[in-house]
């Protein structure tokens, strides 16, 4: 089925599948969350979080997680980091990141980083810069903007990333009502959800 | 004590660790702050206008009808439509729209209800209720209504005091209708619940004029109106099923939020220290009416209770020094009904705090990750006790399913025995990176910090499935104002909602608060 969807319903439905790819339920929260945030802002979260599980369900967690939270660059042990591990992380370290910034290697999926971003934007009560080879986004601790930056940052299958506090933001975009998920994005999450459990 | 809205416990507030009880939150009396009671009450003072804009059923009752709300600050309607449903008596479906519905929204609604069992609604339609009723019953009223007279006490029985029972409510996101944040800015409907209330307000309205139009087709110019009072007396049926069980579990801050804003009004009224006696005798009054439709350990309290209260109001804080006899006197159900009950002369002291009962926090919460380990150790310590006291047979009984008292219980247990290992110094996110699996046992315990009354202790034991499925079912209720709750198999509780609530035609202030406490048991 095809057509828009109520924000709680998208929110959900990641939330499920996330779970029934194997994230424990307080990491699924994290991801309806972040597929919700981006759906305020017009963003299709149901696609970009079908293509991480895809990638990410038959990897164990530690091996996607920053291997540590104490140095100036996260990385996962060996491979890439998990945008929803790392992102839950850089929300918890909000009020500790160091100011002159901090760097993530080889994030997948790396939009889904973003709600966590506006989340650091707010815990911080100030304006939060993303950037990566290709473009730079400003993040207001108010919500995600509409900009050119986050529809090249959607098409990013795998990149490093650079955040500092700071920097000018775009004013947060009117909030979307609706998500339009992609039918194929919402099939997929369906099927890993059937996997959930209670 | 501050609570996420800000709301402070006055002196006297009764501890979490007395209320936050399975067996006491599903003994409670709905009081004056249920959502229901909170609805009448605004439509009521705030002159909400509410007509039949449309009427549009055939002799049979096939069609719809539509009934227009104005708020003063909006419109909005309800379309109500019969359905086929699935049994021998009328279905009927009910949508809150925002705004006026043009004739093709009535056309697309009446193809939505009657074309799936689960419709698909737009973000213009804030709820759904299904609907439906018995046959043998309203074959017998509309004969009665048709042959011009009222119906008797046997049918009042018969019908359980409700016309139709809603056997479905969808709203918040589900079935595509609009998401709870479009009535954040909007107070006429900021309270909790108050889009499923309304079209359950007007489902009852409806179900009435259909009664009276049927009745009409049968009878002609002979056939009567069901009387006023008849009509007054029958409430709206509601079931909540045992998926809503862990709703409470599921959302801390507004479970918080619900029960702070209760013990608050409870702690006000027993902080006066003078009562007059028209106030101790009111009390006195509305809990003697109790006695009919009490369970056996209520009615076994209630002589107990009349006999004390029979010597009018003594000390300097009259109801603190009643509540700490009943303390000891009475029972859980007791206690809760005299606390309930206790509020009522009072409503200008504690009706505000029913602006403090929505959530502002559950999906907004992040976890600070900053906090040590140690203290972590202290908030899950200062819910669940030093240690947990469940057996590994218990824990095991509540594996499965995470959001239910017992399983949170079980959850904070083991993400504290997890955390035995690390230095108290740690930040937790440093723990939660090792340990994601106890995120949201973590999460829980951070909001327990500033909400105490987040948890609910499970005291009913781990065999208690279906106990305590009942009591997270009826706290629900009892905070939406519901009456003549009867649990049923499985978990579920029916209720009825809005009995002895006035119609729009005679919706005022001086009928739109006490309802909840006239006699309507059928």
């Amino acid at each position: 089925m095809t057509g828009d969807r109520a924000l709680s319903e998208v929110e959900a439905l990641a939330r499920r599948a996330a779970r029934g790819a194997g994230l424990p339920w307080g990491l699924a929260d994290e991801a309806g969350r972040a597929v919700r945030g981006l759906a305020l802002a017009e963003v299709d979260g149901c696609a970009l979080l079908a293509r991480l599980l895809a990638e990410t369900a038959p990897r164990p967690h530690q091996t996607l997680a920053p291997a540590r939270l104490d140095r100036g660059a996260w990385q996962a042990a060996d491979g890439p980091l998990c945008p929803i591990r790392t992102g839950a992380s850089l929300s918890d370290m909000a009020r500790m990141l160091p100011a002159e910034g901090i760097a993530l290697r080889q994030v997948l999926v790396p939009a889904l980083i973003l709600p966590f971003v506006g989340d650091m934007a707010g815990l911080q009560d100030g304006p939060v810069t993303l950037s990566w080879q290709g473009g730079i986004i400003g993040i207001g601790p108010e919500g995600l903007p509409r900009t050119a930056g986050i529809v090249k940052l959607v098409e990013v299958d795998e990149t490093d990333l650079f955040l500092h506090p700071g920097g000018p933001a775009l004013p947060a975009a009117p909030a979307a009502a609706r998500a339009r998920p992609s039918a194929a994005a919402w099939a997929a999450l369906e099927a890993l959800a059937a996997r959930a459990g209670p | 004590m501050t609570g996420p809205t800000g709301l402070g416990l006055a002196g006297h507030a009764r501890p979490p660790e007395q209320v936050m009880r399975l067996s006491r939150l599903g003994a409670q009396l709905p009081c004056r702050l249920g959502f229901a009671r909170q609805l009448t009450r605004r439509m009521a003072r705030r002159g909400w206008r509410i007509a039949c804009a449309d009427w549009a059923l055939d002799a049979a009752g096939a069609g719809h009808a539509v009934y227009s709300i104005d708020t003063g600050a909006r419109r909005y309607a309800v379309v109500a439509v019969t359905t086929a449903g699935s049994g021998p008596g009328p279905a009927a479906g009910a949508i809150l729209v925002d705004g006026l519905p043009g004739p093709a929204d009535i056309a697309r609604l009446a193809d939505a209800l009657r074309g799936s069992p689960a419709p698909r609604l737009t973000a213009r339609e804030l709820c759904l209720v299904q609907l439906a009723g018995a046959a043998p019953v309203w074959e017998r009223l509309i004969d009665t209504l048709a042959a011009g007279q009222q119906p008797d006490a046997a049918w009042h029985a018969d019908a359980g005091g409700v016309l139709l029972r809603a056997t479905a409510v969808h709203a918040a996101g589900r079935c595509g209708t609009a998401d709870h944040g479009v009535l954040a800015h909007r107070p006429e409907l900021h309270a909790p619940f108050q889009a499923e209330l309304l079209t359950l307000y007007l489902a009852r309205v409806f179900a009435r004029d259909l009664a009276d139009h049927l009745a009409r087709a049968r009878g002609g110019d002979g056939a009567a109106r069901l009387d006023p009072g008849a009509a007054g007396r029958l409430g709206i049926g509601t079931t909540i099923g045992a998926d809503m069980a862990p709703f409470l579990v599921a959302h801390p801050c507004l479970c918080n939020n619900w029960v702070m804003a209760r013990e608050e009004a409870i702690a006000r009224v027993s902080a006066l220290p003078a009562v007059t006696d028209a106030q101790w005798q009111r009390v006195a009054g509305l809990a003697a009416r109790l006695g009919a439709g009490a369970g056996a350990a209520l009615a076994a309290d209630l002589p107990r209770l009349g006999d004390r209260m029979a010597a009018g109001p003594r000390g300097p804080r009259p109801w603190v020094r009643l509540l700490s006899w009943a303390d000891t006197a009475l029972s859980a159900e007791g206690q809760e009904a005299l606390a309930s009950l206790m509020l009522e002369p009072y409503g200008a002291l504690v009706d505000g705090l029913g602006h403090c009962m929505s959530d502002a926090l559950d999906s907004g919460f992040r976890i600070d990750g900053a906090v040590p380990v140690a203290r972590m150790r202290e908030l899950i310590e200062g819910v669940f006790g030093p240690a947990p006291a469940r057996s590994p047979e218990a824990e095991a009984a509540a594996d499965g399913r995470a959001e239910t008292p017992a399983a949170v219980a079980r959850d904070a247990g083991l993400a504290r025995r997890a955390m035995a290992g690390w230095p108290g110094e740690a930040p937790v996110a440093a723990f939660l990176l090792r340990h994601p699996e106890h995120r949201r046992a973590i999460r829980r315990a951070q909001i327990a910090g500033f909400a105490p009354y987040s948890e609910i202790r499970d005291d009913l034991g781990a065999e208690a499935g279906e106990a305590a499925l009942h009591a997270l079912v009826r706290a629900i209720l009892a905070f939406l104002g519901a009456t003549d709750v009867v649990p049923q198999p499985g978990g579920a509780v029916r209720g009825r909602l809005f009995a002895g609530a006035p119609y729009p035609e005679t919706l005022a202030t001086g009928t739109a608060d006490l309802w909840p406490l006239s006699d309507t048991r059928p």
